[in-house]
């Protein structure tokens, strides 16, 4: 299977960079811009989650890496976070109900992993070779 | 960070920047914030320009709500498709007065 990698080092400003270049991978397969969006916001929190959760060393680097299967996209992201718990997905789904009557119960941060499960057809995490991977698919039959 | 434009009902401001993400997102709820301090709190988001949007800038905008909350309100205009399915996603178009376009928008202050 032929596999594309992308090697970002742990630093905010490059998240957007990871983000575009997913999206623009992506554009070559002639996906339309909701679906282009949907990918490139689940990498942008995908990898902000990574940089902002991981004390990394100025050597280590976020790998992406992306695959066009058949019937989708699937595309991993790899980091050097500590050990995450094992119901981590199920911890983060996005089942508020939001009110302006509890607006100021309203969370401002934690929903990047809700709206990776809720855009994406399959979402998986785990560790392997002491690294974090975020794993997931997106559905797509065109061309 | 923000294009602002005084009315006497409404101060409208827009984003200098296409995308509202976690590099910018502390900065924006600071300047809307700080708006606020300043006796603005009947706010409305000209969001046109915006090209892209994450989590930390719907958790800034949920802020910004909250900064003007007692007595005011901060509603949002123009949305990008993009934009406006990732607020439906967080139901958070339950909480914020959405419009179309920016006229329609300013009317809803009067």
């Amino acid at each position: 299977v032929a596999v594309i990698r992308i090697l970002i080092a742990y630093h905010l400003d490059l998240v957007a960079w990871a983000g575009a270049s997913v999206k623009g991978i992506c554009q070559y397969w002639q996906m339309d811009e909701l679906a282009l969006y949907h990918l490139e916001l689940c990498v942008v929190e995908a990898v902000t989650n990574s940089v902002t959760h991981t004390q990394a060393t100025v050597e280590q680097e976020i790998e992406i890496r992306l695959v066009r299967e058949s019937n989708g996209i699937r595309i991993a992201i790899w980091d050097h976070g500590d050990p995450l718990p094992a119901d981590l997905l199920e911890r983060h789904r996005l089942n508020s109900d939001p009110t302006r009557e509890s607006l100021l119960e309203i969370s401002e941060h934690g929903r990047g992993l809700g709206l990776i499960q809720d855009l994406m057809t399959e979402v998986e995490f785990g560790r392997a070779a002491n690294r974090n991977v975020l794993q997931f698919f997106y559905r797509w039959d065109g061309q | 960070m923000l294009e602002v434009e005084f009315n006497e009902r409404v101060t409208v401001f827009r984003f200098k920047g296409g995308r509202l993400d976690a590099k910018v997102a502390r900065q924006f709820k600071d300047a809307i914030d700080a708006l606020a301090k300043d006796g603005h709190i009947q706010l409305l988001f000209d969001m046109s320009s915006l090209e892209f949007m994450d989590s930390s800038g719907v958790g800034a905008l949920v802020a910004g709500l909250k900064s003007v909350s007692k007595g005011g309100d901060l509603k949002l205009c123009s949305l990008r498709p993009s934009v406006a399915s990732l607020l439906k996603l967080t139901r958070l178009d339950q909480i914020f007065s959405i419009y179309p376009d920016l006229e329609i928008a300013k009317a809803s202050f009067l």
